[in-house]
């Protein structure tokens, strides 16, 4: 093994660990690319797991609290008062109402196949430093794409849900109403607040991460 | 001058305005009655009042100081609106079982926890049927229902709390005289003997007497029967060692004449330790199934002290500021103008005085702070007198008698608030036997609404000065007996708004609706209800099937009950969330029967209904 002072053998290109603040700027460059690919993927795997959406609904009939729908990416839940779970009474009130909304909508099957593509991608980018540069780029471009794509299904739904309802609903004469994707509405005798929950702020963080990668890796290559 | 006319203004109007606040707070000490009983909306109670309904055969659930009516809440009699003992149904059968679809309610009482009013079980006897009924306040359903054996009349109730004042045993006197053991088979338990004629003793084996059941089962733990009388109205002492009762007929006459023929009756003092240590020591004898105690076999177990005469209410004093201690007890004298008060605190109770009060004294009641308050039958008034006072001068009722106020008309009982538990000493409230045209109160036919007045004794003072003031008067349907008294703020929160499992703990819920047939001539039919369609649209039995039929209300939203209602099968059921009952019935009429909705529940509860097709059977 060479001497670190010794200069006259040629050494090979970061086969001598660089000293001082290049050395903590090497290992940064080296290790947050796959740091941040790992953490994202451990984050949108949190996504899945997470409600991503949440609407709250609020009438003078149910004085203790709202009943709040929470959307998952591969299912949806309802919470009313103290107990959490399947779609009960909203599907009850919506005997009166007469809103179109599937029993299984599609989104929800492709919606965890997707993420767990992101994660795959950023997994794959952690682990082959070569192809690191393209396989951010995909999964970024995934992530960004799920993001809007999920954010336009949804709205399309509240949409829909609003103005497409069965024409022998009880209660046909509400007029059409469009719940929004985030913010307060109101229709017929409910008032609705509706957010983003945890794990879209969670799936907005590992994109966040990959984009980070995505700059380090871009600098590590300017890096001589 | 005009500057000095300036200044005359100013001085006085700078004196007005120092006076001002002085002015407003003499003026708010003079609060209107309206003002302090007024609950406005959203606003609890500050009590609420279980009180007794006499024949109605329930309990009227009253918010103090409103005098708002909540509920009537059924026990021994059934009510359709609460699905109580419907047609077909368990509780009907229990009912049924234990003597019938009414009784005669009088005594409520709360249960303890460190001798406070803790709202988790309410006690009630019917002295029609000789029973007793403890009701779950989470529900505010009847819970279980037992007869108390070996007797006749279940009158006097008291809850017996242990050294930690939790309610250990609830105690009744058996107040008419019966042959013990009961002779089976003979209409009304008489013996195989001659029954004396009416003007003679009744026989000696004829017993009246006082039981103690266990607070949570409601089996009888011990009884203690004698021939020392009937035994009226019962209590406990504050520290749970002795039951009091009031014993009248002390001759054991068979009639009126006989009745009350004697100077003296008595109270009878039973001691609990005593009763407990020879149940420990197997001194009892065993009579259709019951440990019996024998007062003449075991010293100290009872003790009786003289009360003039044919005494009514027997009532301990608890202390505001002590709870679970002993002072002094007093028997109403009823006939006699007096009451007897009981020093309780010594090793044997004791008669110590026995002051003057007013005309048919009935009831006494406490405020904690040393005053008892009387219910003058005859006078038509309630007399307030200091315990102390009346214990020292005796004879001089100028010394203890502190104020008496009218009331209308004709008082039996009369409530202090948590006068059984932990007294407040604020209100009183007048339980009237007679309305006789009272003007205010729709006279329903000849039958009149009962009225119960409301009382401030915040007044009277622990020093015994002061006065009662009438504040208000409030209808009850009849007929309003003792009341036992809990705060709102305490009992609200432990009230459930769901059933979280079923009422009866041997009904399953229903989770899929169908007709299952178990055998040729037997059906089990199982519905869910929800908003706003039964499980099934259509069930189909045949002619001359035993119906079983099980309804879950599978409702998560609090307060929406579903009804169901047969026509023409007399069943009816109104379910709350998440409970289950079942109801059995003969379908022997062959036709098409709706089923519908009771409970509005929704926008579509007309709509809300199902047939049942009972096919001929060829």
């Amino acid at each position: 093994m060479a001497s670190p002072q010794d200069g006259t053998a040629k050494q090979p290109r970061h086969a001598e660990p660089p000293k001082g603040s290049a050395a903590v700027r090497h290992r940064l460059v080296t290790w947050l690319p796959s740091v941040c690919c790992l953490v994202a993927a451990a984050l949108i795997g949190l996504t899945v797991i997470l409600p991503v959406w949440a609407l709250d609904l609020y009438a003078p009939q149910y004085p203790e609290g709202p009943i709040t729908l929470y959307a998952y990416a591969y299912k949806l839940e309802e919470q009313y008062e103290d107990v959490r779970g399947e779609i009960f009474e909203l599907k009850i009130l919506n005997n009166l109402l007469g809103g179109r909304f599937p029993e299984q909508p599609v989104e929800l099957s492709i919606l965890p196949f997707v993420l767990g593509m992101v994660a795959l991608l950023s997994v794959s980018a952690a682990c082959i430093p070569g192809r690191r540069a393209l396989l951010l780029k995909a999964a970024l471009l995934l992530a960004l794409l799920t993001m809007l794509a999920g954010s336009a299904g949804l709205q399309w739904r509240l949409y829909t849900f609003g103005h497409h309802r069965d024409p022998g609903a009880a209660l046909r004469e509400i007029p059409a109403f469009t719940v929004p994707l985030v913010g307060a509405s109101s229709f017929a005798n409910w008032k609705t607040v509706s957010r983003f929950e945890i794990g879209a702020y969670m799936f907005g963080l590992a994109t966040g991460l990959l984009g980070l990668a995505f700059w380090f890796e871009r600098r590590s290559r300017r890096v001589p | 001058m005009v500057w000095q006319r300036s200044l005359t203004w100013l001085v006085g109007g700078v004196i007005f305005g120092l006076a001002l606040p002085f002015l407003m707070a003499q003026v708010q000490q003079e609060q209107s009655p309206a003002e302090e009983i007024y609950v406005g909306p959203f606003e609890l109670d500050t009590y609420y009042m279980f009180s007794s309904g006499g024949p109605s055969g329930g309990i009227f659930v009253i918010g103090l100081p409103s005098g708002r009516l909540f509920m009537d809440l059924p026990v021994f009699e059934p009510r359709a609106a609460y699905s109580y003992a419907g047609v077909g149904s368990k509780e009907r059968e229990v009912l049924e079982k234990t003597g019938g679809l009414w009784g005669d309610t009088h005594h409520p009482r709360l249960s303890h926890t460190q001798w406070d009013a803790d709202g988790r079980w309410l006690y009630i006897q019917d002295k029609a049927s000789t029973r007793v009924a403890k009701i779950d306040l989470r529900t505010f359903r009847t819970a279980l229902i037992k007869n108390v054996p070996n007797g006749q009349s279940a009158h006097g109730l008291s809850v017996v709390d242990d050294a930690q004042g939790n309610t250990k045993y609830v105690c009744v006197n058996i107040e008419y005289e019966a042959p013990v053991p009961p002779k089976a088979g003979l209409p009304g338990g008489y013996s195989d003997k001659p029954v004396p004629p009416i003007g003679a003793k009744v026989p000696d084996d004829w017993l009246s007497a006082v039981t103690c059941l266990d607070a949570e089962s409601l089996e009888p733990v011990f009884t203690v029967p004698s021939d020392y009388g009937n035994f009226d109205i019962q209590d406990s002492t504050p520290d749970g060692q002795w039951v009091l009762s009031t014993i009248y007929n002390i001759e054991r006459g068979s009639n009126i004449d006989e009745m009350i023929k004697a100077d003296e009756d008595a109270v009878q003092f039973l001691h609990i330790p005593t009763a407990e240590k020879a149940l420990k020591e197997g001194t009892f004898t065993v009579v259709n199934g019951v440990k019996t105690l024998d007062p003449q076999a075991i010293p100290g177990l009872v003790t009786l002290q003289p009360a003039a005469r044919s005494p009514h209410g027997i009532h301990c004093q608890h202390l505001t500021d002590q709870p679970g201690v002993n002072t002094y007890c007093a028997a109403a004298g009823k006939l006699a103008p007096v009451v007897n008060i009981y020093d309780v605190r010594g090793p044997q109770p004791k008669l110590v005085a026995r002051p003057e009060v007013c005309l048919g004294p009935l009831h006494v009641q406490y405020d904690g702070r040393g005053n008892a308050y009387v219910s003058c039958f005859i006078d038509s008034q309630i007399a307030v007198f200091n315990v102390e006072r009346a214990v020292q001068f005796p004879t001089d009722p100028k010394q203890y008698l502190i104020d008496k106020i009218d009331v209308h008309y004709n008082v039996g009982h009369l409530s202090t608030v948590k006068n059984y538990s932990v007294p407040t000493g604020d209100w009183l409230v007048s339980q009237n036997k007679l309305t006789k045209g009272l003007p205010g109160f729709l006279p329903t036919g000849p039958m009149e609404p009962e009225v119960q007045e409301l009382i401030d004794i915040r007044g009277i003072s622990a020093q015994g000065k002061g006065k009662m003031r009438l504040v208000y008067q409030f209808p009850t349907p009849p007929e309003p007996h003792e009341s036992d008294f809990i705060e709102a703020k305490k009992l609200a929160p432990l009230v459930q708004s769901k059933y979280k499992k079923p009422h009866d703990p041997d009904e399953t819920p229903v989770t899929e609706s169908k007709v299952v047939r178990s055998a040729p001539t037997k059906v089990h039919v199982y519905l869910t209800t929800v908003r706003s369609r039964y499980g099934l649209d259509e069930v189909r039995v045949k002619q001359g099937d035993e119906v079983t039929l099980t309804l879950t209300n599978i409702e998560r939203v609090r307060d929406i009950t579903h009804g169901f209602a047969l026509q023409e099968y007399g069943i009816h059921a109104a379910l709350d969330p998440g409970d289950t009952r079942t109801f059995r019935f003969i379908a022997d009429k062959p036709g098409v029967y709706w089923f519908y909705c009771t409970w509005f529940c929704s926008a579509l509860h007309m709509e809300m209904r199902g047939r049942l097709i009972v096919e001929p059977r060829t």
